[in-house]
């Protein structure tokens, strides 16, 4: 080469170097993988496990040990929640009805929120105009007590199923409405000049461009509005009595006949359904944009 | 006479329309500000030619206007050509589609057949070494290959003329020669038109046989640099005395004439 005064050295024999133990240790950076792959899977299981442990035996303690025997329904310990709650069949049955009940209204609601907030939000993408007009009404919805609202609806819609999603519906409806607008409005501006190049038309824009690209925060959305959605048929279950008892119902029936170890049994069988509802989602959104987007992959890999 | 007067002058041996073509293009955005000054200027079929200036002195805007993606406030615009291919400073590629289907954007939102898209996307991938890539995800890509695959969608449209948006700007050195070089053979196959707008003195000389130099504010070209080394160039042009003067000159002209001082 002509240029530059300086001297290049060139290593002959760096390739073969690299190449003679390369086979080798592939494989022993593939074993290290694999040890601490499993190591941190381990670990991910092994802490809440012990936390889980550590907090029930304390529990425990607490209940038969400490508190008096005349005090023991304040908080039952949980081998009681469990025999009593759980074991004994007629019980058992009567908090499987009313979770089963309960949330019914509470995919109802959700189902509602989210067709009809996907709706709105996707009509405030397309014109600031309705933005501006809508927007205002969609914190409205987030901002008013809800309860203040319950005699209304009651006189409105009466005391059954219906009033139970619609208030579900209230409440779950604004982080859908937030979510998809904000991931509907957060296209790049090299993108959207890409559509024009490409003379797109206004559906093709929406299909191929905007609606995949909301995507994560939609999913995002629904998954906190699912989670609201179960808060507010629980909420309803307490006002609307028409109807099957959901679970809501039973707790408030509990509390009032001092069933503590019930009442326990029907708040962990609630805390459980908001929990499988949560994981559901996020499997769900694993699913639909774990492959391309980070908030859909799991934490702690990578 | 401006600088910019006597571009659109010079005579034109060739008959069949320009690639592109500006007549006392100005652009003013709202607020008053002035993006473009009156600005002419002639891309002739099959030439390259590179755009240079300091940032914000409306070089984007400039093939932004060419494209069609802005509108000129006076002045004419003509394109010699319906296909037109453009490059983004930023790739611009579909997080949630594969290489393949990325490079398909184009022609299958043009409702092109799925066979002939096929074809024309394996040909792409071919031309610009992709191989092996097709199903990848861009997140799984480097800076390089995420360009190299925005390179690739915008040949499926198999343009005449082609403009380039600061592309290697966000890429390493090393990147950023092998890509210019990629872009050079090319070249050299297709023969379309090319506008190439960088603040890369060095990339606009290696690539160009014609390097514009504008000013910031208002924006508008200020100097002309030929480089008169014939196509197919090799990385060995980079250390010719003819690209040297060529750099030089820009550089000179860039500082003499686009800096500051040589505004006012």
């Amino acid at each position: 080469m002509s240029a530059g005064t300086g001297t290049a050295v060139i290593l002959d024999d760096a390739d073969e170097i690299a190449a003679l133990d390369q086979a080798e240790l592939d494989a022993a950076v593939e074993a290290g993988r694999q040890t601490s792959r499993f190591g941190r899977k381990v670990k991910n299981l092994a802490l809440p496990v012990i936390t889980t442990i550590v907090v029930i035996g304390f529990w425990q303690y607490f209940s038969t040990h400490i508190l008096a025997q005349s005090k023991r329904f304040i908080l039952p310990p949980p081998t009681d929640v469990i025999r009593i709650g759980f074991g004994n069949a007629r019980n058992r049955a009567e908090l499987l009805q009313g979770i089963l009940q309960t949330s019914e209204v509470a995919l109802a609601g959700l189902g509602v929120a989210i067709v009809l907030g996907s709706l709105i939000a996707l009509a405030m993408s397309q014109a600031i105009w309705l933005e501006r007009a809508i927007y205002p009404w969609a914190v409205f919805l987030q901002t008013i007590p809800i309860l203040a609202l319950v005699p209304l609806i009651s006189f409105w819609f009466g005391y059954g199923f219906g009033s139970r999603v619609l208030v579900c519906v209230m409440i779950a409806m604004f982080p859908i409405i937030t979510n998809t607008l904000f991931g509907l409005q957060s296209v790049s501006r090299s993108h959207r000049d890409l559509f024009t190049l490409y003379k797109a038309s206004w559906g093709t824009r929406i299909k191929k461009l905007m609606v995949p690209n909301a995507m994560p925060s939609v999913l995002a959305g629904w998954r906190i509005s699912a989670g609201m959605s179960v808060t507010g048929a629980i909420v309803g279950d307490y006002f609307f009595r028409q109807g099957r008892a959901g679970i809501g119902r039973l707790l408030d029936a509990y509390t009032q006949h001092l069933r503590s170890s019930q009442l326990f049994a029907g708040v962990i069988l609630a805390s459980g359904f908001g929990l499988a509802v949560f994981w559901v989602f996020g499997l769900l959104t694993q699913g639909l944009v774990g492959r391309w987007h980070e908030t859909g992959q799991k934490r702690g890999e990578d | 006479m401006t600088v910019a007067d006597q571009l659109v002058e010079r005579p034109s041996t060739i008959t069949a329309p320009a690639a592109l073509t500006f007549r006392r293009v100005r652009r003013i955005f709202r607020g008053g500000v002035e993006a473009l000054s009156p600005t002419s200027l002639t891309v002739q079929r099959g030439e390259f030619i590179a755009i240079v200036g300091p940032s914000g002195c409306g070089k984007s805007t400039l093939l932004r206007l060419a494209a069609g993606l802005d509108k000129p406030t006076s002045g004419e615009i003509e394109l010699g050509s319906e296909s037109l291919g453009y490059v983004f400073q930023d790739p611009t590629l579909l997080p949630w589609r594969s290489v393949e289907a990325n490079i398909g954007l184009g022609l299958e939102i043009a409702k092109v057949p799925r066979r002939e898209r096929a074809e024309k996307v394996a040909r792409a991938i071919e031309l610009i070494g992709l191989q092996g890539f097709e199903k990848a995800l861009p997140r799984t890509l480097s800076g390089g290959m995420r360009m190299r695959v925005s390179l690739a969608r915008a040949l499926t449209g198999e343009p005449d003329v082609f403009l380039f948006d600061e592309p290697f700007a966000a890429l390493d050195e090393i990147t950023r020669q092998a890509l210019g070089d990629e872009l050079l053979a090319l070249f050299a196959r297709q023969r379309f038109a090319g506008v190439f707008v960088t603040h890369s003195v060095a990339e606009a000389v290696y690539l160009s046989s014609r390097v514009l130099v504008m000013s910031p504010r208002p924006g508008r070209i200020v100097a002309e640099v030929a480089v008169p080394t014939e196509y197919p160039r090799d990385p060995e042009f980079r250390f010719s005395t003819e690209y040297s003067a060529a750099v030089a000159d820009v550089s000179h002209a860039l500082r003499h004439k686009a800096g500051p001082r040589g505004a006012l």
